[in-house]
């Protein structure tokens, strides 16, 4: 049952898969982001023991705000409970759920506690008015094992101010105590190997009834008493619940930020304690952000247009260029090219500063007034990422005087946004070769693995880009541990494919100091809305060889194509420069493996995307992701991976399947960034339906610069 | 000195904890990242409320030949001396040295940058006419602003302009009669009041605005045309 959670920093600088500055980031960024101001935000309901809407054990028919991600820890008795939970669309929420029972007999349990994971999922389906109550019908624990599993439909009407009143029918362990009712018979066993949807017991079997009220005393208290119908039956006989009462009492103390703390009466003689902390993509950033103002547009003396006069004069090119360097070096953004004539300028940028582009594009055109002759009429900005050409933004001088105080989308409709092949200055020799190194510690982080439920590592990490041309870069980074509990995995799970993930402990063990990546990638564009990618070296943590990818993505396109192949070699678990071969203990590692890949933008927030081919351990299938993003660059999804490996083969959890939650470091601090981090909580590390990891791939570097993409949040063009 | 928000100081050390901090010459490390939150949240703590003495006025007026203001963030207590460093057709910007800006049309607040939570333009083609000419009428009146997510968003008002008392305007280097405007305005927002000082010749001189739900009432006031 034990996994690593992959936890990925993606932008310029990026680590490796297993690499957990991420971790640590998302979880500062989801504190800073939760514990700061809560202005702008919709009153929370209260939450449950569960980590839902809900009374003390019960839910509730409250939803909260579309795009509220929370997080809760409660504990009442034996039971502790670690719950995230997203509101995915108004009326949609999922939650994950990580659950450890103590004093409960069970062959899996370790030194007496039983660890469960769980997920959930609740829909609206009525909203409240003046005489409906709102409505919510919710799966719990709807993947896995059951231990949680049951569902309900639960109403809940407020009566008078503060005053909430809920009812509810549950099934499953929601019907668990005096049934007043049944729907067919609800099977036990379990489908495959765990892990996969239990639709053959939803809503089947005994019902019962539950309910209960809560009344806000004012904006930071509320009282709640609720009817249980959960008899926790499996927790009387396997572990020491003694079931006393149906009626649980509790209070929650709601801080100005958010933050809920609950205490509890519950099941006649157990007491509880919980807090839940909130965030929102929506609201939980500085509004426009907090960097310092850009410079104004500088206006051209009126018959400046027609001097034409310098440009046979190579001193005032010169000096053009260098006031061009300076000024956007002074606002992060470097000058990697000029092509200027008389009245046209292209420039090629790389933005290293600017999470969200547009305002690399807007700040790139407000230094190109204030440097460039009066002459020069149009404006071609380039911006690049990892050495390939993105977009080519033309503008015409003139409306960018005119539109300087008008709204944003006035230059956006003026804007002309086209590919970039075959229009990129060359870039100046001075900008290259460039060095770029860091050195920093940073946190690696494992949880769920039953003998030891979090474990952590400090460890320090150095890193280095040197890019030879611009297309062409040398990259490495290496660890080295300082300490912690991380090594001392010894979990060595079954598997039947080639092992070639489950050995992560031992990578992990002996990886210290570790090499993460030592590569060379190339860069390149092949012909209009084509781009490429080859890196050769030690791609990760895991595997040496090369990776190839192609990815097709015309600059206005919803969609984009692409395909990726590579080679691949298993690097000895020391993670130095030696490789071990693809003989695992469990068979072999083919050489070769890729896939083919469609993205698709669908709009109103929702980004989806379809992997198909042969993954690492040789098995053939396919990952479907859905994300939820939002303009400042979060973005909240999930994705499951189906192969044809059986799943007794693959094992426990029958397929891989996971949540990943993805954090602009700049929308966390306020201050502009191009790095994010990314947490993903997979329901387990298999073999089956691994992906190899490669740094930038194509497209998350080049949609950013694409119109769908680039449009949603151009109010930063003048910020 | 108007100062830069930053997250509560619990949060920076909590980042600082979890050993993010760096070296390097990467310019977007998440090391660089927190130190700038760290510092200007260092700097937030030792200067919240910060007031212009006369003497700060007399300096900067001698020192710097452009255009100068005083603008007054009323929620942060905070105020500071802008320069005008740009005028683009009747669009005057001014800065402080803390690279903010605040852009204003006849004297009348159209944008803000650096400021958090920033005005990022407005239309006021209706209303600034209106106050101009001293005298009632009605106005509409468009702000525009960024939300968390990064989004542009536009509150729309009418403003009901009244009349107010003649007011002698003595600040810095004016010395001019006035006569106060008030423009009570109502829309998709909350409703507010702004109030005028506007001189005979229809420049504003000084200003008191509501500018957006995170910066509330900002009070610029001129100190030399």
């Amino acid at each position: 049952m034990a996994q690593v959670d992959r936890c990925r920093p993606r932008g310029i600088m990026r680590g490796l898969a297993r690499t957990s500055t991420a971790f640590a980031a998302g979880a500062t960024c989801f504190l800073f982001t939760s514990l700061a101001e809560a202005r702008d935000r919709d009153p929370i309901p209260n939450f449950n023991l569960y980590g839902l809407t809900g009374l003390i054990d019960m839910p509730t028919a409250e939803v909260p705000s579309d795009g509220t991600l929370s997080l809760t820890y409660s504990s009442f008795g034996d039971n502790a409970r670690g719950t995230l939970s997203f509101q995915i669309t108004p009326r949609l929420s999922g939650s994950f759920r990580y659950a450890g029972i103590s004093n409960f007999v069970h062959p899996a349990s370790v030194d007496g506690i039983y660890y469960d994971r769980s997920f959930d999922l609740r829909y609206q389906l009525i909203k409240e008015s003046r005489y409906l109550p709102s409505v919510v019908v919710g799966l719990q624990d709807f993947i896995g094992t059951g231990l949680y599993g049951g569902e309900y439909v639960v109403a809940t009407k407020e009566l008078f101010p503060g005053l909430k009143v809920t009812g509810g029918l549950g099934w499953g362990r929601l019907g668990s105590r005096k049934p007043i009712g049944s729907i067919g018979v609800r099977p036990t066993e379990i489908l495959g190997e765990g892990g996969i949807p239990t639709y053959d017991r939803w809503f089947r079997g005994d019902f019962s009834a539950f309910g209960g009220l809560s009344y806000q005393v004012n904006d930071r208290l509320q009282f709640q008493v609720e009817y249980s119908s959960d008899n926790y039956d499996l927790e009387t006989t396997s572990g020491a619940f003694d079931h006393g009462s149906p009626f649980n009492f509790g209070a929650s103390y709601f801080f100005k930020n958010g933050t809920q703390v609950s205490l509890y009466h519950a099941y006649g003689n157990e007491i509880g304690a919980q807090v839940t902390i909130h965030t929102n993509p929506r609201t939980a950033q500085i509004p426009g952000g907090n960097e310092e103002a850009p410079v104004p547009i500088k206006l051209r003396n009126p018959q400046g247009a027609y001097d034409l006069g310098w440009t046979k004069n190579a001193t005032v090119i010169a000096s053009a260029e260098a006031n061009l360097t300076a000024a956007l070096e002074r606002d992060g953004l470097r000058l990697e090219g000029l092509e200027l004539g008389a009245t046209k300028a292209s420039v090629r940028v790389r933005n290293e500063r600017y999470g969200i582009f547009s305002q690399a594009i807007g700040r790139t055109v407000r230094a190109m007034t204030r440097a460039l002759p009066d002459s020069v009429e149009t404006f071609v900005i380039i911006p690049v990422s990892n050495g390939a050409a993105a977009a080519a933004f033309e503008f015409s001088r003139s409306d960018i005087e005119a539109l300087e105080h008008e709204a944003a989308v006035e230059i956006l409709e003026k804007a002309q946004i086209t590919d970039a092949f075959g229009k990129t200055p060359r870039p100046n020799s001075a900008a290259f070769p460039d060095f770029k190194w860091s050195l920093a510690p940073y946190i690696d982080t494992s949880f769920f693995d039953p003998n030891q439920p979090v474990r952590a590592d400090l460890s320090l990490r150095l890193k280095a880009d040197y890019w030879l041309t611009s297309n062409l870069a040398l990259s490495g980074s290496m660890t080295k541990r300082i300490g912690g509990n991380l090594t001392g995995i010894t979990r060595e799970d079954p598997t039947g494919l080639p092992a070639v993930r489950t050995d992560y402990g031992k990578f992990i063990n002996e990886g210290d100091p570790a090499i993460e990546h030592l590569t060379l990638a190339h860069y390149g564009r092949l012909s209009k809305d084509l781009y490429s990618r080859v890196t050769v070296g030690y791609l990760e943590q895991m595997y040496a060889g090369v990776s190839a990818e192609v990815l097709w993505k015309p600059v206005t396109s919803r969609l984009a194509l692409g395909a990726e192949v590579n080679y691949v070699q298993r690097r000895d678990f020391d993670q130095m420069f030696g490789i071990q071969g693809n003989t695992t203990r469990t068979g072999i590692i083919p050489d070769f493996n890729g896939h083919i890949s469609a993205y698709y933008d669908f709009g109103r927030g929702f980004h989806g995307q379809l992997d198909v081919g042969r993954y690492l351990a040789g098995d053939l299938g396919a990952t479907i992701s859905v994300d939820r993003e939002f303009a400042n660059g979060w973005t909240v999804g999930a994705y499951a991976t189906f192969t044809d490996t059986p799943f007794e083969a693959f094992g426990e959890g029958s397929f891989d399947k996971g949540i990943r939650i993805s954090i602009p470091i700049g929308a966390a601090l306020n201050t502009p960034n191009t790095d994010d981090t990314e947490l993903t909580i997979r329901s387990l590390t298999r073999d089956g339906g691994a992906r190899l990891v490669v740094n930038h791939r194509l497209y998350e570097h080049l949609r950013g610069y694409h119109k769908p993409e680039i449009a949603k949040s151009w109010g930063k063009f003048w910020r | 000195m108007i100062q830069r928000l930053a997250r509560p100081a619990l949060l920076v050390m909590l980042a600082g904890s979890l050993g993010l901090a760096g070296c390097g010459n990467t310019a977007n490390d998440m090391g660089t990242a927190i130190s700038i939150a760290i510092k200007s949240n260092v700097a937030q703590r030792r200067g919240t409320e910060s007031k212009i003495t006369q003497d700060q006025v007399v300096r900067t007026l001698s020192r710097n030949p452009n255009p100068i203001a005083l603008i007054d963030l009323e929620t942060r207590k905070s105020q500071s001396l802008m320069a005008q460093i740009q005028n683009n057709r009747g669009y005057r910007t001014y800065a402080t040295p803390q690279r903010q800006t605040v852009t204003v049309r006849g004297g009348m607040i159209t944008a803000s940058r650096g400021l958090g939570g920033d005005l990022m333009s407005s239309n006021v083609k209706s209303l600034l006419p209106v106050v101009q000419s001293r005298s009632r009428g009605i106005a509409d009146y468009e702000m525009r602003f960024l939300n968390s997510e990064d989004k542009t968003y536009t509150l729309h008002y009418t403003c009901a302009v009244h009349e107010g008392a003649p007011v002698q305007v003595v600040s810095g280097l004016i010395n001019e009669s006035g006569k106060a405007m008030q423009a009570i305005c109502t829309g998709d927002g909350p409703s507010f009041t702004n109030t005028y000082v506007v001189a005979p010749d229809g420049e504003i001189l000084s200003t008191r605005q509501w500018m957006g739900p995170f910066n509330k009432y900002i009070a610029f006031q001129q100190l030399r045309r």
